[in-house]
């Protein structure tokens, strides 16, 4: 009885390992235990090996079609009873977390909207370990399906986060471009004829947008591929591509640490970053644009950027009701 | 789509960039791969570079590879795991290194399944009937997470979501339905 007890719990390891090998995440320490295992007596071997066996040799049975049939009636019922779940606990975070930032949700079957306010920075995680970071003034749409994560970029800008899944694609549309990725870092701004991206990790593919409604590429299947450090602008009929640093395309980003930080920048360049966080816009006179500013600066402040350019700059600040004008002192 | 390379952004040409994808595609599945084959074939270093470099020349004279890529993207992994498991398999077969004393019930017809001898094929077939008989009697959840993982070829984490259980106790269920059938139909 002892034998056959101990027998069981040798077979039992045996599985357990087999199991963990073919999910083809086993760590260094699982690796080393494994091999001592086996090492350790020729019945851990023998064992190990009559699982690799039975593993191995069941990748030959056939499909049954009864099994078909029972499993997927079971799958549809698990699969109502997950989507009533999903439903009733999204209800709940709508109406506990609106809007919250940092906010999970789990989204199998159901499409999600997210925007922001002028001058608002918010993540947003989602179900599968990624995060999007929505810059001001901005709108997604989110739809997580078997097959796909789909992700429409309807206005502003964004900054990916995709966690890796080879199995599902994450997608990304614009209004005539779709961004394919599997797991990589890279910012998305919508301009006005299309768009501009920078990839911080990773490798992003643009191609034309599919057809709604069908899994295949629209007919011009030009597929450009971008890597870490590479920054890209795109409308209806060309690309423009350029390599930078992966550091400078970091940089590039810091406003989704709440700054905005610049180089030497024209003044001009500057307000209009500036304006698409203010509902005040600032208006600056032609004969200071080409004035230049290096600094960073907190979007939250609201106005500590105009205190900061008198300082620095000749120029004076005249408020208005609706606006802020600078001109030259 | 006209594209424009400001600097040196790499212009390749597309069948270049393709197998160029591909590489990158399957490489970043090499750490996996490496430790996988240590286990599971208890090799040395030069002998895992060896797998690995068969493994490369393997999948690059396939026809249209990347089609292939492409269509079973869901499975990729697990694909590399089987060519490469089959690839283990053969060596071992040519190597000879198995101990035959002490399992030879059941290895040899069953791995001569890849070379498709006819005279054992009737052998085969006994024992793949045998295992799934003893699918149909243990429980129903083992056997879901089993038959999905090994006959539909789903990563665990697919099956999770299928099921609805964590991905831990999926490993569970495959476990036990393994354990289940190895002690049924051994010898």
């Amino acid at each position: 009885m002892a034998t056959a007890l101990n027998q069981h719990s040798i077979n039992k390891r045996a599985s357990d390992y087999v199991v963990r090998l073919y999910s083809g995440e086993l760590t260094a320490k699982e690796e080393s235990e494994i091999l001592a295992w086996c090492d350790a007596k020729a019945a851990h071997q023998a064992a190990f090996d009559d699982a690799l066996l039975v593993w191995e040799s069941s990748a030959h049975i056939a499909p049954h079609i009864g099994w078909r049939q029972k499993l997927e009636k079971r799958f549809y019922r698990m699969r109502y009873l997950a989507a009533s779940i999903v439903v009733a606990s999204f209800c709940f975070l709508l109406i506990t977390h609106h809007n919250a930032p940092d906010q999970s949700i789990d989204n199998s079957e159901l499409a999600n909207n997210y925007s922001t306010a002028i001058g608002e920075v918010s993540n947003v995680g989602l179900s599968d370990g990624s995060t999007i970071t929505l810059n001001t003034d901005t709108r997604i749409n989110i739809k997580f399906s078997e097959a796909h994560r789909e992700l429409w970029l309807e206005q502003g800008e964004a900054f990916f986060d995709i966690a890796k899944d080879r199995s599902r694609p994450f997608l990304i549309h614009t209004a005539n471009k779709t961004v394919r990725v599997v797991g990589t870092k890279f910012n998305i701004k919508l301009s006005q004829a299309g768009f501009d991206i920078a990839v911080e990790e990773g490798t992003v593919a643009i191609e034309e947008k599919a057809e709604p409604n069908t899994d295949k590429p629209a007919k011009d299947d030009t597929q450009v591929l971008l890597e870490a450090g590479a920054v890209a602008s795109f409308n209806d009929t060309s690309a423009l591509i350029a390599k930078q640093s992966v550091d400078s395309v970091v940089k590039a980003q810091s406003w989704r640490t709440g700054y905005l930080r610049f180089d030497e920048e024209r003044l001009e360049k500057v307000i209009t970053s500036f304006n698409r966080y203010r509902s005040k816009k600032i208006v600056i006179s032609q004969e200071i644009a080409d004035l230049r500013i290096s600094g960073v600066f907190k979007l939250s402040d609201g106005d500590a950027i105009l205190t900061a350019l008198e300082a620095t700059l000749p120029v004076e600040i005249k408020k208005e009701n609706e606006k802020v004008k600078l001109v030259k002192k | 789509m006209k594209v424009v390379y400001l600097n040196t952004q790499s212009a390749i040409a597309q069948s270049q960039s393709d197998n160029a994808t591909l590489y990158h595609l399957i490489s970043e599945h090499e750490p996996a791969l490496r430790r996988f084959i240590r286990v599971r074939a208890r090799a040395n270093a030069p002998e895992v570079e060896d797998i690995l470099q068969e493994m490369y020349t393997k999948l690059f004279s396939l026809d249209e590879l990347a089609q292939k890529v492409e269509a079973r993207q869901d499975t990729f992994r697990s694909f590399l795991f089987t060519v490469v498991t089959n690839l283990i398999i053969d060596r071992e077969r040519r190597a000879k290194v198995r101990d035959h004393d002490a399992h030879e019930p059941f290895s040899d017809t069953l791995y001569s399944t890849w070379n498709n001898e006819p005279e054992k094929c009737a052998g085969i077939a006994e024992k793949l009937i045998e295992i799934e008989n003893v699918l149909e009697n243990i429980n129903p959840h083992h056997k879901s997470a089993f038959v999905l993982c090994r006959v539909e070829g789903k990563a665990y984490r697919e099956i999770s979501d299928i099921l609805g259980v964590s991905v831990s106790t999926v490993e569970k269920y495959i476990s036990a339905a393994l354990m289940a059938i190895r002690n049924k139909v051994q010898d």
